[in-house]
């Protein structure tokens, strides 16, 4: 790569969007070269400047209570056109509903959709590691209370973060950079606490996905500590990612440490997920997933 | 529309008032016309929730597509001149000077005091570079998901927030300059 080709992915760099290995190559020349460090610092600078521009004016205080009004005048319009319909819409959902549970084999679980290791993986670099991703403005990480509350105010699946205090790990930043067609992931970083003492990698990235998938690229490694299934474990570079499901959801960890030091991660993560000893129906099962969840 | 859905739409949509507005605010540079354009992205948004068609990746960057479009849809409504409205606008702002092999980093100046000069310079912008340039500035958006909520290619998004920052470090050049601050290894 020549200087001038290295500056010109410097922006691409500083926003995350490089490659894995053109990134490696960046950051090669950036150890060798003060001044491209003083060049990356400043492409990051124009962006928080950037953002501080988009800041002002302030959100106008009446805003959201005009467009709340106007929803409410419009909901009932629309309530008064759509009553005569929704008796005989609902009688027929209901039905549907019924015969699907009722259906033999209804709680069959579609085969697990197939989803890149590597990608979470990518993701823990970029937005756990490089660039300390968090979406939850206003939103203290420290109260893990507050931070379920925030995202389950604007999500319809559950999304369950474990506390990770107990290894020394405090909440940084949650966001939703995984991306994968019909796949809905929650990231959420953890770093080291300052006076933990404990070993360990420095950030643990968590993902909470909204339905069973399984990793492509992996291997599968016996789950001592939890009442079914398996792991199963991918590593890429010094990165290895860990996955495993529980009831209707998968969950993955992923770090820069050794494969049985994630699993032992893995094994303490308390989602407080009540697992009936007996198998139940598959509605059933959601109603006490999201009941213990959190 | 269900009552559920109309509530879940509530709960879901007024958390993203704030950015949705700081975008309005960008594109239309004027903050009664961002009002205007989050309450009708809004009511817009509320009509067809039911056929919310990113739902895979949350209701944030859909509403962000809704308030494109309809600013877009009011540009062209009120046949707006085309005053730095699109690509060859650009071009004439900064298109002699951007030939390939004139990339400039950023210059050497104080990124905390400039939030008043990159904001004109952003406002200079025509309106394709400028959702960008607001999108780009949350620091919540990769340049994927830019180029979803946009509908264009990732490789258009790559363009045009490369010309765009690349004007607005020019125009932060000659601010320096005009105030005959040190451009530090710019200079050199």
């Amino acid at each position: 790569m020549t200087p001038q080709q290295v500056r010109e992915n410097l922006p691409l760099y500083a926003d995350g969007e490089l490659a894995p290995d053109l990134a490696r190559a960046i950051e090669a020349h950036l150890a060798a070269a003060p001044e491209l460090r003083d060049e990356l610092e400043r492409w990051r600078a124009l962006r928080r400047c950037a953002r501080r521009a988009m800041m002002t004016p302030e959100l106008p205080a009446g805003l959201a209570n005009a467009i709340r009004g106007r929803l409410h005048r419009q909901k009932s319009v629309i309530r008064r056109y759509a009553w005569p319909l929704s008796g005989g819409v609902g009688a027929i959902a209901a039905a549907i509903v019924l015969l699907v549970l009722l259906w033999p084999g209804a709680t069959t679980v579609a085969e697990p959709r197939l989803v890149s290791a590597e990608r979470f993986a990518e993701i823990y670099r970029r937005c756990a590691v490089q660039h300390q991703h968090n979406t939850l403005a206003g939103v203290d990480l420290n109260d893990l209370d507050a931070v379920r509350c925030r995202i389950a105010s604007c999500r319809t699946h559950p999304v369950l973060l474990p506390d990770l205090s107990g290894r020394g790990f405090r909440l940084s930043g949650v966001c939703e950079c995984f991306r994968e067609p019909g796949v809905r992931v929650v990231h959420a970083s953890y770093r080291r606490e300052a006076a933990s003492q404990a070993p360990g990698p420095e950030v643990v990235s968590f993902f909470s996905v909204d339905q069973k998938v399984n990793l492509a690229q992996s291997q599968p490694l016996a789950c001592p500590h939890r009442q079914r299934g398996q792991y199963q474990f991918a590593q890429f570079e010094d990165v290895v990612v860990c996955k495993w499901d529980e009831l209707t959801n998968s969950f993955v960890v992923c770090s820069q440490t050794e494969a049985d030091r994630l699993r032992e991660l893995a094994d303490e993560v308390n989602l407080a997920l009540r697992i009936p000893a007996a198998p139940l129906p598959l509605a059933f099962a959601w109603l006490s997933f999201v009941g213990g969840g959190g | 529309m269900r009552a559920d859905d109309a509530k879940s739409f509530e709960e879901q949509a007024v958390l993203h008032l704030e950015t949705v507005y700081r975008v309005a605010v960008r594109l239309a540079r004027d903050e009664h016309e961002a009002e205007d354009l989050v309450q009708e992205t809004y009511l817009k948004a509320y009509k067809a929730f039911n056929r919310f068609e990113m739902r895979d990746f949350g209701i944030r960057p859909w509403l962000l597509r809704i308030l494109h479009n309809t600013f877009l849809n009011r540009t062209t409504r009120q046949k707006r001149a085309p005053r730095a409205t699109d690509q060859q606008a650009l071009e004439q702002v900064v298109g002699k000077e951007s030939s390939a092999g004139d990339f400039r980093g950023p210059p050497a100046l104080d990124y905390e005091h400039l939030d008043a000069e990159v904001k004109a310079a952003m406002e200079r912008l025509g309106p394709e570079f400028r959702v960008v340039l607001a999108l780009w500035a949350t620091m919540e958006f990769s340049y994927q998901e830019i180029a979803d909520i946009l509908a264009v290619p990732i490789g258009t998004v790559m363009s045009r927030l490369h010309r765009a920052r690349q004007h607005m470090l020019r125009e932060l050049e000659g601010y320096a300059r005009e105030h005959r601050l040190s451009l530090g290894a710019q200079e050199k």
